[in-house]
């Protein structure tokens, strides 16, 4: 396997409680991809390559529903993971992600989580158990914020809109995962 | 759980088809047998959901409220099916109302239990979680495709026409 991978994934707690033979298998999995600043790492729209988990720089969620009107949902850092939804369902990209700086990432084929999780392996586990829990809490947040919309308090459409954007904003917001990055 | 209760949950329950009997049985052993009786609500629309049900034997119906006071029967269940799987990944208000039909015997499986399988890194749980996660995406790109496109095409006039429109449309398309 490539050492930088294994030198990595030795930088992340995800992978803290794997031995060394463990890491060499999952080292198979991962590929070290290097974005520099400016470039797209994936399009919104078309499928899902994989996962990302970030290691270093900043990446912009931008989303372009109408030609010309870019819009940017969410930013996110180290320790957050990129193409859950993907990996998950294996469903197109709901935004476009561009290094805002310079980016190293780990990236994981969808066929591969597949055959891991078919294993059995504690490693799909954990990362499945992670994805759970940044989706479910975004979801939970989401509910929280449409909730709140009264239309007793909202007063005008501008109040609105920026209400609805608040919920977009949460549902598209990656939490930093402290089990993820030391 | 005899034979034939195995045999049904097996062929209806697509969230519980990649357990082993064994991991089924892991299952059923954290669950709490419940009986109910004829016309009583299981699990009511909007409320935070802890627990996901398998039904043993009788019936159910899965109501959901279209306009206020009005329900709309979505489906009825009868032995073997689940409802409420969703309290397994995490507390989300319920996005229908369950009523039995009949006397109804259910195993009742609490959150709190379920993790504890979770916790325990048992494949038991991971399975049934890797297939309840489709669902959980389904709804967040629901939302979100709902709040995008209506930020997309922002109204020109503020009148309270057009923010009851905009409130409708935002609490009726809830996931």
């Amino acid at each position: 396997m490539k050492t930088g991978a294994m030198a990595l994934m030795r930088s992340l707690r995800l992978f803290e409680s794997f031995t060394d033979a463990e890491l060499e298998m999952l080292g198979i999995v991962f590929r070290v991809r290097e974005f520099p600043a400016g470039t797209r790492m994936c399009r919104e729209g078309f499928p899902g390559a994989g996962l990302y988990i970030i290691v270093s720089g900043t990446v912009d969620l931008v989303r372009e529903p109408v030609p010309g009107q870019v819009r940017r949902v969410a930013s996110q850092g180290p320790g957050t993971l990129l193409g859950q939804i993907s990996i998950i369902d294996g469903s197109r990209r709901n935004a476009s992600a561009d290094a805002v700086n310079d980016v190293v990432a780990l990236e994981m084929d969808r066929a591969d989580f597949e055959r891991l999780f078919e294993a059995q392996s504690l490693f799909a586990y954990k990362l499945l158990d992670l994805i759970l829990r940044d989706l479910s809490f975004r979801l939970r947040k989401a509910n929280e914020a449409l909730e709140e919309i009264d239309p007793g308090t909202i007063r005008s459409v501008e109040a609105m809109m920026s209400a609805i954007e608040s919920v977009n904003r949460v549902l598209n917001t990656t939490s930093e995962m402290k089990t993820l990055i030391r | 759980m005899n034979e034939g209760l195995y045999a049904k949950i097996m062929a209806a329950v697509p969230i519980l088809r990649p357990l082993t009997r064994p991991e089924l049985d892991e299952i059923v052993a954290i669950s709490r047998l419940l009986k109910v009786g004829r016309e009583a609500t299981v699990i009511r629309e909007g409320e935070i959901g802890n627990s996901m049900y398998i039904i043993v034997s009788g019936r159910v119906r899965v109501l959901k409220e279209v306009r206020a006071g009005e329900q709309k029967t979505l489906a009825t269940l009868g032995a073997g099916e689940v409802f409420g799987e969703m309290a397994l990944i995490d507390r989300y208000p319920r996005s229908a109302s369950v009523v039995t039909l009949t006397n109804t015997v259910l195993y009742q499986l609490d959150l709190d239990r379920f993790n504890s399988l979770r916790d325990a890194w048992r494949p038991a749980a991971f399975k049934v979680l890797r297939q309840l996660a489709p669902v959980l995406c389904r709804r967040i790109r629901s939302m979100d495709r709902m709040t995008g496109e209506m930020l997309a095409a922002r109204p020109e006039k503020d009148t309270p026409e057009v923010r009851r429109e905009l409130m409708d449309r935002l609490k009726g398309g809830e996931a």
